[in-house]
């Protein structure tokens, strides 16, 4: 009897580590990065400074301005962001192609000092993640235009960049509403 | 250790290995953040108890659209709605309310709901989010929040399943003095409940919506029209922006419940998808006549990532007819959308003549004609698929299975004036199509032909080759010999084998195991229910996702 049941057992034990494996067959790698947490952005961004999270809600004037540099309605009726006294962090989401991309902009006397994407989840086009894009971003300010700088696109990547261009200015717009 | 255990158990660790070698990992999911959601629903129950109150348990369904809530109290798990109360998020108001039914009253009466729940920060509170920035968070480093403690109310965040891009709350307890809410979140929707292109910024007229003039100059197009007989390409037809949304426009308008989604259990396209018998076969037959069309095959060869990638390929496209067919609307809509946004940016110039189509012509995804072309292989394969395994489609089964396809097509951004008058136009249609130059070999289609008949991972081998033999087979004549697919004495014997056991699986097998897990899922979601662990695990298996259609 005792036998019996170790021989099933064995059988289960296979059986089950078969399922298991069986499991990897349709895996396939889903295409999301995160080049770093918010945690960890937070941290690295302010450093030893003090700061707190709050709250920005959005009134119907701002919420037209979002709409407008988005080109799209903005979701949201109201934004967290994190802050010391004088730095603002936004965490915003835009959409790409087909994906939402978590991008962090961190901003100091109405200018970009840190720009980063937390997360990016398209196919193609996460160039914008890379260093020499991102600089092109940090520095700037708002102008009549939108940003004072001029962001060079990258070929294959149009609508990421389009999208990182738009969240950088909507981050500025709602840093003037705090400082 | 035996040697009758031993030796299967070495093979199939060597087996599992190749597997393991084949397996590419990931890091999984990363939640988009829920503050930017414009409009939700989650659907599930709550259970109250306070010194007056024990334990009265009420179905709910939570709707948000900006800072406006709808409370709307069920009779049963997905059932009909008995009281509604509606309110400003944050607001000091309390809720309005209307009933429809007395028979709350037996289990908690409104005004206890009214006075007691805290719906006016639920807004917030079942997206994990503080209302204001009193609140107290508890969150350990890279997890979700733990615990809310504000207004007097401690939430705790038991679960949290994935809906859509976001993480949420699917258990929640929020206590305050002697009240205690239990509340369990079977399912719900992220977007696409007020309308199907809520991004707009300036919403279509009436006029736009319901053109009558267009309709009143043309109902259909004429198989002539479509493959023109000079063998020349019919005029292209872009769908822009604005007519792939007026499309969406007109379906929001003709689906009378947005929880059914397109088509629901009493249409024929559910009845044609559902077995799996259907479900596992059709994708082959369909992909290789899709890759008959070289615009399509071109564009699928220079801009997907089948070439990197193919399984994931094949689970998007999965994702994508899954989430149509057995969706709720506002599931629908998101998929349409992202499709669209996916093949909009799908364009190029044909680098030499390939049938009619000329060296430096343009080439895009959305474009009617290729769209049309998508929706007949797969209607084709797909009705000769049922047939095969299944068995007898009526006249009027056909009739109404063609004016579900159309709705399908809609959904892509087909204009209805550029679909065949009825089913026997529409395989006229696609026999003419075939037949034509517009559908003809390409070095592409050729290769992504081959492509999808190579398993891509050791594992998948055996699956593959039957898929391969069955594909073949279900093949017309003109594209096997044009793309060289070989269908000799063992090829027709296997294949045969094939579909006369996977007929009679089909028909000893109980529904539970042989109609395909979105089925379930999506009758579970009729049902206001999860979907049991079997057909999760399923999905999970197949798509690669936790969940699609619930």
């Amino acid at each position: 009897m005792y036998s019996f049941i170790t021989r099933k057992l064995k059988y289960f034990i296979i059986l089950l580590f078969g399922l298991i494996n069986a499991s990897t067959a349709f895996s396939a790698v889903v295409p999301q990065i995160e080049h770093q947490s918010k945690e960890s952005f937070l941290e690295e961004f302010f450093g030893e400074e003090e700061y707190s999270w709050n709250i920005l809600k959005l009134d119907q004037e701002l919420k037209d301005k979002a709409n407008k540099i988005l080109t799209h309605r903005f979701g949201a009726s109201r934004i967290r962001y994190w802050a010391s006294k004088d730095k603002t962090v936004w965490i915003i989401d835009e959409l790409g192609k087909e994906m939402p991309i978590t991008m962090a902009v961190g901003v100091s006397n109405n200018t970009i000092i840190d720009f980063k994407i937390l997360v990016y989840r398209e196919e193609r086009g996460g160039e914008v993640h890379n260093v020499y894009f991102r600089k092109r971003i940090i520095g700037s300010k708002l102008s009549d235009d939108g940003l004072s700088k001029d962001v060079d696109g990258i070929t294959g990547a149009t609508i990421s960049v389009t999208a990182c261009k738009r969240v950088a200015e909507l981050a500025l717009t709602f840093h003037e509403q705090i400082f | 250790m035996n040697r009758v255990v031993a030796v299967p158990f070495v093979l199939f660790l060597l087996v599992s290995l190749s597997a393991c070698a084949s397996y590419q990992g990931g890091p999984g999911f990363i939640p988009a953040n829920p503050e930017q959601i414009a409009e939700w629903q989650l659907e599930g129950d709550l259970e109250f108890k306070d010194k007056n109150t024990k334990n009265k348990k009420i179905y709910f369904n939570y709707v948000s659209i900006g800072e406006d809530y709808e409370f709307q109290i069920k009779d049963r798990p997905g059932g009909e709605t008995v009281a509604v109360l509606n309110g400003v998020t944050d607001s000091n108001l309390l809720p309005e309310y209307t009933a429809t039914s007395d028979s709350l009253d037996s289990v908690l009466p409104i005004e206890t709901l009214r006075t007691s729940l805290p719906l006016e920060k639920m807004n917030y509170w079942l997206r994990a989010l503080p209302v204001s920035g009193e609140a107290k968070i508890t969150q350990k480093k890279n997890a979700p929040v733990s615990n809310i403690k504000e207004s007097g109310w401690d939430i705790h965040f038991q679960d949290y399943m994935v809906l859509g891009n976001f993480l949420l709350p699917d258990k929640l307890k929020l206590q305050k003095d002697d009240s205690i809410i239990k509340m369990n979140i079977v399912r719900g929707d992220t977007g696409y409940l007020s309308g199907p292109c809520p991004d707009d910024l300036e919403r279509p007229k009436q006029s736009f919506v319901n053109n009558a003039r267009e309709e009143k100059v043309k109902k259909y197009s004429t198989v002539e029209e479509l493959v023109p007989s000079d063998g020349s390409a019919p005029p292209p037809i872009w769908i822009e922006k604005t007519g792939f949304c007026q499309q969406l426009y007109k379906l929001h308008g003709k689906i009378p419940d947005p929880k059914i989604g397109l088509f629901g259990p009493k249409s024929v396209m559910w009845k044609l998808v559902s077995p799996y018998s259907v479900a596992s076969t059709v994708p082959g037959p369909a992909l290789t006549l899709q890759f008959y069309h070289p615009w399509l095959a071109k564009s699928v060869y220079d801009s997907s990532m089948v070439h990197d990638d193919f399984l994931e390929r094949i689970q998007r496209t999965g994702i994508g007819f899954g989430a149509v067919i057995y969706g709720s609307m506002p599931q629908v809509m998101a998929i349409a959308h992202k499709m669209y946004n996916s093949h909009s940016q799908i364009e190029g110039t044909l680098n030499r003549d390939i049938g009619p189509y000329k060296k430096d012509s343009k080439y895009r995804a959305t474009e009617v004609h290729a769209m049309l072309w998508i929706l007949a292989s797969f209607s084709d394969a797909l009705v000769k698929s049922y047939k095969k395994y299944e068995g007898y489609l009526s006249d009027e089964e056909k009739e109404q299975f063609y004016e579900e396809t159309k709705l399908f097509g809609m959904l892509m951004g087909i204009p209805e004036t550029s679909f065949p008058k009825n089913w026997t136009e529409f395989v006229a249609y696609n026999d003419a199509m075939r037949k034509s130059s517009l559908t003809t070999y390409s070095y592409e289609g050729k290769a992504l032909s081959d492509r999808i008949l190579i398993a891509p991972n050791s594992w998948l081998i055996p699956a593959w080759w039957v898929l391969k033999n069955l594909t073949i087979a279900d093949l017309p004549q003109e594209v096997r010999d044009d793309f060289d697919l070989e269908f000799g004495f063992f090829r027709r014997l296997t294949g045969a084998f094939m579909a006369g056991s996977i007929t009679i699986a089909s028909k000893i097998f109980p529904k539970f195991l042989s109609y395909n897990p979105l089925y379930h899922e999506a009758n579970a979601r009729l049902e206001g229910k999860r979907a049991n662990w079997y057909h999760k695990w399923q999905i999970k298996f197949g798509l690669n996702v936790d969940g699609l259609v619930n």
